[in-house]
């Protein structure tokens, strides 16, 4: 039986004026009325991309920073509209794009958690059942009852990580977070990453490392300068992106250890 | 931590299965079938959408409410006393300036004063919150799905349950100064009110949250519109001490005529003006669909400014 399709993407577009300082003042928009318009660059940070997702299937996005990776993704999330074209999307998004969006500092990590799931599309009543699976994941224990403004940088991503981890999305978008907390937890990220992928969650995920991408994703895009420079199976991808850069002599290094 | 995960949770193919389409493009949001037909809803189903939306959230945004009151105390030792310290301590010294240096006769003038002062602050602290509400919630504006609108919203609603805590003030305040006060059946007026007040708020908050993302400014804007305001609200004296040529800017103003019958109503037992009160609400709704109309309109980029 053919999995669902999930996510379609069709020539999809983001635009911004590149304008010097921001944002843009009154004085600006009456200049604008008075046909007295300053200089401003186009930019698309994202320009002609399109793809299909089916469920369970994980897309992989590689780039140079600035090649418009997280603008792609913001897209696919549903935050940002595009300019161009059409995203189209089926099914709860859960959008990893930084840990802990949303956190407020002075509440405790239970109220957190129940704000979080809510603004994820959880329930408070169900929230609250998956609290203890949330605290545990996240490895917080007691703590949980103090206001994260006491907590490590640390504590605070795996707890936002753990949030997004478990409240059952049928999309997850996840943007370069993944260096989380220390080398077991990263590992306990990858086997619970894995298992939502077993059960057939649509994923898009950016990120630097290519062997990460040829470990994680099905299929790949590469993007250079907003514009699809590759595309293909997750390997295909993850290698030729991997020639290109260390072959232009550029990151080789960082590469490696990632 | 497969197991784990998977007990309690729904398989997610059905849940995709069943699923509409949401597709966004650079005209909006549309919801349906499986192919956009790139007319995206228009201003009325837009808003029936919105208003279904906020309700199935309703939990959530009860949640933001009360994270956004309990973060405005939270951090201070006595919380909550420097709500109702503020009133009292704006009480006391309008009072003695106004009665006992500018000898104005208005009688109790204190609770004259406090029952304005206290709807009063109600709009201007809420207007104010609103229009920075998107900048203040910037990382769940950019990061999160979450309806962007029931952010001012949310902001609006946490002021309210200020202002409910303020009302307890107010009628406390019968146990002191019984004279000032006639409890009649009109008091059925009061939710009326208040929800003619709250249009307005939410109508102008859409407005100044709105644009305030692009055109920073709007929020200063918005600071000396509010002072402006408040001289041409009756809170500090009686619509009818006010000469005959100005009164019409009186009528105009939905939240005068608010806070006027609202006065009425606490403190002489009378029953608003209707047509001053069908009026206020006619210009309420106005400004609401207003500012329902920017915000859909910004809403669009919000996100690229924050």
């Amino acid at each position: 039986m053919p999995k669902p399709l999930t996510v379609r993407a069709s020539n999809l577009g983001k635009h911004y004026f590149r304008v010097h300082e921001r944002p843009m003042l009154l004085r600006e928009a009456a200049m604008l009325m008075a046909g007295r318009t300053r200089k401003v660059d186009d930019l698309w940070a994202v320009r002609h991309v399109s793809f299909d997702l089916h469920a369970g299937e994980t897309l992989g996005v590689l780039g140079a920073n600035g090649s418009g990776k997280s603008t792609l993704l913001t897209l696919v999330a549903g935050t940002s509209f595009p300019s161009e074209g059409t995203i189209s999307t089926r099914g709860r998004i859960s959008p990893l794009l930084t840990l802990g969006a949303g956190f407020n500092f002075d509440m405790t990590g239970e109220e957190n958690i129940v704000a979080c799931a809510g603004l994820l599309g959880i329930p408070v009543a169900e929230a609250n059942r998956r609290m203890q699976q949330i605290v545990d994941f996240a490895e917080l224990g007691e703590v949980i009852d103090t206001p994260i403004r006491y907590y490590s940088s640390g504590m605070v991503a795996r707890l936002g990580f753990s949030i997004a981890m478990n409240v059952s999305p049928d999309i997850l978008v996840i943007d370069e977070v993944l260096g989380v907390g220390d080398l077991r937890f990263q590992e306990k990220c990858i086997a619970a990453i894995k298992g939502l992928q077993d059960r057939g969650i649509t994923m898009v995920v950016a990120a630097q490392a290519p062997l990460f991408i040829s470990a994680f994703c099905n299929r790949a895009i590469w993007l250079e300068n907003g514009l699809v420079k590759l595309t293909g199976t997750a390997d295909e991808v993850a290698d030729a992106y991997n020639i290109a850069m260390t072959g232009a002599g550029m990151f080789g290094e960082d590469l490696a250890d990632a | 931590m497969t197991a784990q995960m998977e007990s309690g949770a729904r398989p997610p193919g059905d849940a995709v299965e069943t699923a509409p389409w949401v597709h966004l493009s650079r005209h909006g949001t549309e919801i349906g079938g499986e192919v956009p037909s790139g007319t995206p809803r228009g201003p009325v189903a837009a808003f029936t959408a919105a208003v279904k939306l906020a309700w199935e959230v309703r939990e959530t945004l009860w949640v933001l409410v009360v994270r956004d009151f309990k973060s405005r105390y939270r951090a201070q030792s006595l919380g909550l006393f420097w709500s109702f310290a503020h009133p009292l301590v704006m009480m006391v010294s309008v009072t003695i300036a106004f009665r006992y240096i500018l000898h104005v006769g208005i009688e109790n003038f204190q609770v004259f004063y406090l029952v304005g002062a206290v709807f009063w602050q109600f709009f201007s602290n809420s207007v104010i919150a609103t229009t920075g509400s998107m900048l203040d919630n910037a990382g769940l504006v950019k990061r999160t799905t979450f309806p962007r609108f029931l952010f001012p919203i949310a902001t609006m609603l946490s002021h309210l349950i200020l202002l409910s805590m303020e009302l307890v003030l107010v009628f406390g305040f019968f146990f002191v100064f019984p004279e000032a006060y006639t409890f009649t059946s009109s008091l059925l007026a009061i939710p009326l009110l208040l929800l003619i007040l709250m249009l307005m708020i939410v109508g102008v908050g859409f407005t100044t949250c709105g644009l305030n993302v692009r055109y920073r400014d709007i929020h200063y804007l918005t600071t000396s519109f509010i002072t402006v305001f408040f001289w041409i609200t009756p809170v500090l004296f009686r619509v009818d001490m006010v000469p005959p040529w100005l009164q019409p800017a009186m009528l105009v103003n939905p939240v005068g005529i608010v806070i006027e019958s609202v006065r009425n109503i606490i403190m002489f037992g009378r029953w608003p003006n209707m047509t001053h009160v069908s009026l206020a609400g006619l210009s309420a709704v106005l400004v609401f669909f207003f500012g329902c109309a920017v915000f859909r309109r910004e809403n669009l980029r919000i996100a690229d400014y924050v």
